[in-house]
């Protein structure tokens, strides 16, 4: 499982997990449960989130893709990396 | 999408609930866009135009004057989105918070409940301009009036707020990082204030008071000489 770029292999505050991730593929996961796969275009201090190609999943089921999608920041509940 | 679907009685009733009066928005206006057709879920709202403000997502059905109004802390996700199988035309998504609208709706819970179920209620609103080529555009704008909206304090504290007061205070290294800390629930801590019968203490926590209470004149102890024999703290 180990990757050669891990963002987590090393100790490192929130800030630059967050930069090392910005135009990688991340899964947002949202309050009401949804969640939002695609490639992190950015975010900003109130962690609202750009994406593209974005995948919309609900219970683990793909159920929309839109182009770019922007998440307003208190809803999400987290974001991950993914691999692609 | 079918035609009939519509002027269904269903439909109706939805739109009856969703769509109220509204009027022309006149402050802070961005963005104006005519034969927008409007989807709440699945119905088919109709016609009519759309109006991006500083502070609400507008529209309004050409006909009826009827439409809904959305503040953009309500807009959790807004999305541009070419064609799919469900909607063949290019279009705006919006999932919206519902708890945070004034609109009358509940999702029907399709889904099986899954034990991580949350009480945010959501629905989709699809915006769809008869013209395909302004949707970018109108992307680009509402992402820029959702960074005119960050979450008020108030909004912050929603939900961890269990009835008493809490303290909030920025750490203030500037724009590009705020962060709120929250002080502990004051109710739970004794204090110079709180009356003596009011302060009960566990059996660790006697314990840890006599600990304290015995080492007040004497140097810090050495470890062989501790004799506290409910002491559990350094063990294992």
């Amino acid at each position: 499982m180990a990757q050669d770029i891990n963002p987590m292999s090393k100790r490192q505050n929130p800030s630059e997990f967050l930069k090392q991730i910005v135009g990688k593929p991340v899964v947002v996961k949202l309050n009401s449960g949804v969640d939002y796969r695609g490639i992190l275009s950015c975010l900003d201090g109130f962690m609202n989130i750009a994406l593209e190609q974005t995948e919309e999943y609900q219970n683990g089921q793909l159920k929309n893709k839109y182009g770019d999608a922007f998440i307003r920041g208190n809803n999400v509940l987290y974001i991950s990396t993914q691999k692609r | 999408m079918k035609v009939g679907e519509a002027f269904s009685s269903f439909g109706i009733l939805i739109m009856a609930q969703v769509l109220k009066t509204v009027h022309e928005p006149t402050e802070g206006l961005r963005l104006q866009q005519i034969n927008v057709t409007a989807f709440f879920e699945t119905i088919n709202c109709g016609i009519g135009k759309l109006y991006l403000t500083e502070r609400t997502v507008t529209w309004i059905n050409a006909d009826s004057r009827q439409g809904f109004v959305l503040h953009y802390p309500a807009i959790a996700v807004h999305a541009a989105t070419g064609a799919n199988e469900d909607f063949p035309e290019p279009c705006l998504f919006l999932m919206i918070d519902l708890s945070k609208t004034d609109i009358e709706y509940t999702p029907e819970t399709t889904e099986s409940d899954d034990e991580e179920e949350s009480n945010v209620r959501t629905a989709a609103i699809r915006l769809v301009p008869e013209d395909s080529g302004t949707i970018s555009h109108i992307y680009q704008v509402m992402n820029e009036c959702q960074e005119l909206n960050p979450e008020s304090e108030e909004e912050m504290s929603e939900g961890d707020d269990d009835g008493m007061e809490d303290e909030e205070y920025h750490n203030g290294e500037g724009d590009d990082n705020p962060v709120v800390y929250e002080a502990p629930n004051a109710a739970q801590w004794y204090t110079a204030e709180t009356p003596d019968d009011e302060i009960q203490l566990s059996e660790q926590g006697r314990a840890n008071l006599e600990r304290i209470l015995g080492n007040l004149d004497d140097k810090p102890p050495a470890q062989n000489s501790r004799q506290d024999p409910d002491h559990t703290m350094d063990e294992g």
